[in-house]
């Protein structure tokens, strides 16, 4: 039985872990959804999702309990939203601890503060998805071997580089269990 | 495309979620605080404990400190108004606050009625002594709650009392009978189907952080355990004699609230918390808790 987990030091780790259960009920697969805070509980998972939330605060906290380097060696599938984009990226405009992991360039905040946070409908793996954008990144470079999956305007919003998974938009915060689905089946493959 | 809407300002607040929201009363303090890992900062005159020594009026603070606190950090910025002040909400939303605090802190404007938060497109965080009282703030529109606890004190007797207050209530509400909630949302005043909402999710309806008292990092993780969301700390930090240290061990607390060998470690060597107050040593009249209703 495969292990998910969901780093569980700032942010909206919960509605991550709701909709993962949901997700993976609707495909029919018997898992594991474990909440993970020290090196020993990433050694244990399959997947790992990052959740939003502050991305300095889960930054810091992932340097301060020495987890940096267990997630990149444990080599499984990450998948980040919002805040979780910021830090699987290799580079933001600000400084601050990264994983590095997506070969792109964030801008934090890119479509401004709270006031204009926004819901738009987006296009994502071939369907409609409905975008939840607060405080929200986008991708202003990406490197040849990142795919982009999703689109805002001219800004990039969601891609993937390998294993690795990254929105701007929070879909642990819809009904949309999709993008999760999407999840689970690459942790699937990458087990098999 | 929609902005304001519930969904993004509730969803503001969950990104808060195990995070510490630090009162600053000026854009050093603010790096200080983002430097130390705070999820957000509080931008404000003065810490409630000044609040307290000084007397007066206490009113939303100049919008060109706020925006000096805005331009020196990342992470989002709140800032607090008079209950029932809507002009000093809607001036805080027009220069682009992240979230506004509507504080008993602060000397109440209207004797009557809270702001009306669904006017807003930035989200609102109220305080709150016990069940009913956070549920009419949700009502009104709040997007988080808080436990009023005593701002200005760094004593967390207050801050325990009101969070036992929601989370017992909160408890006690799951396993009533349709009927009984009724009488429920009677007694305590609350609209019905906030009630049920509680009653069937076992939890508020938006985030519920603790604030008002705290001053160390076991004073958060007491918090943290007692079912806080995650934990405001106004005077605490900057009153201390070592705001740097302070700050990122309670941050630390906060995230591992459970983890007592880790509390042992941040809690060492941190210098002097700022001085506290006994509740016996200040008058009902003088307790900001009982402001709003």
């Amino acid at each position: 039985m495969i292990r998910i987990g969901v780093l569980n030091l700032q942010g909206d780790v919960s509605e991550h872990l709701e909709i993962t259960y949901k997700a993976l009920s609707k495909i029919n697969i018997d898992a594991d959804v474990i909440k993970v805070k020290t090196a020993s509980d990433v050694l244990k998972s399959d997947g790992l999702i990052i959740s939003g939330g502050e991305s300095m605060v889960i930054g810091k906290l992932i340097e301060n309990n020495g987890l940096r380097t267990t997630i990149i060696n444990q080599n499984i599938p990450i998948m980040g939203t919002c805040a979780g984009m910021v830090l699987l990226a290799a580079e933001t405009d600000y400084y601050q601890p990264l994983l590095g992991l997506i070969d792109m360039k964030v801008i934090r905040n890119g479509f401004g503060r709270q006031k204009q946070s926004f819901e738009e409908e987006i296009q994502i793996l071939g369907d409609n998805f409905k975008g939840i954008f607060i405080r929200a990144p986008y991708a202003e470079k990406v490197g040849k071997n990142v795919e982009v999956l999703a689109k805002l305007d001219d800004k990039i919003v969601a891609v993937k580089q390998g294993k690795y998974i990254a929105t701007a938009f929070h879909p642990e915060l819809t009904e949309d269990t999709k993008i999760h689905e999407y999840f689970i089946k690459e942790v699937l493959k990458c087990v098999e | 495309m929609l902005h304001g809407t519930e969904v993004l300002k509730k969803g503001f607040a969950k990104m808060t979620k195990g995070g510490v929201i630090m009162d600053v009363v000026n854009a050093k303090q603010a790096q200080v605080a983002e430097n130390a890992g705070a999820v957000a900062v509080m931008a404000l005159e003065k810490v409630p404990a000044d609040i307290r020594i000084s007397g007066g009026v206490a009113r939303m603070a100049d919008p060109l400190k706020v925006q000096e606190i805005m331009e020196a950090v990342s992470i989002p910025v709140m800032a607090k108004v008079r209950i029932g002040h809507f002009v000093e909400a809607q001036i805080l939303e027009s220069i682009g606050v992240d979230m506004v605090d509507e504080s008993e802190v602060l000397t109440p404007a209207d004797e009557k009625y809270h702001i009306d938060k669904k006017n807003f497109t930035i989200p609102f965080v109220c305080g709150a002594r016990n069940l009913g009282e956070a549920l009419r703030r949700i009502d009104e529109g709040a997007a988080m709650i808080r436990t009023k606890g005593e701002a200005g004190t760094g004593n967390i007797v207050e801050a325990v009392r009101h969070m036992r207050m929601i989370m017992g209530c909160i408890r006690e509400i799951q396993n009533k009978t349709e009927e009984e909630l009724w009488g429920i949302s009677r007694k305590i005043e609350a609209p019905l189907e906030l009630v049920k909402e509680t009653a069937k999710h076992g939890r508020l309806p938006v985030v519920n952080f603790a604030a008002g008292g705290v001053a160390t990092p076991a004073d958060a993780a007491l918090m943290m355990q007692l079912g806080a969301d995650g934990v405001f700390v106004g005077s605490g930090i900057f009153k201390s004699e070592n705001p740097e240290k302070f700050a990122k061990a309670i941050v630390d607390a906060t995230a591992h609230y459970d983890n007592p060998e880790l509390l042992a470690e941040v809690s060492k060597n941190l210098g002097k918390a700022m001085p506290g107050l006994e509740m016996s040593d200040i008058p009902e009249s003088e307790r900001l808790q009982s402001r709003g209703w």
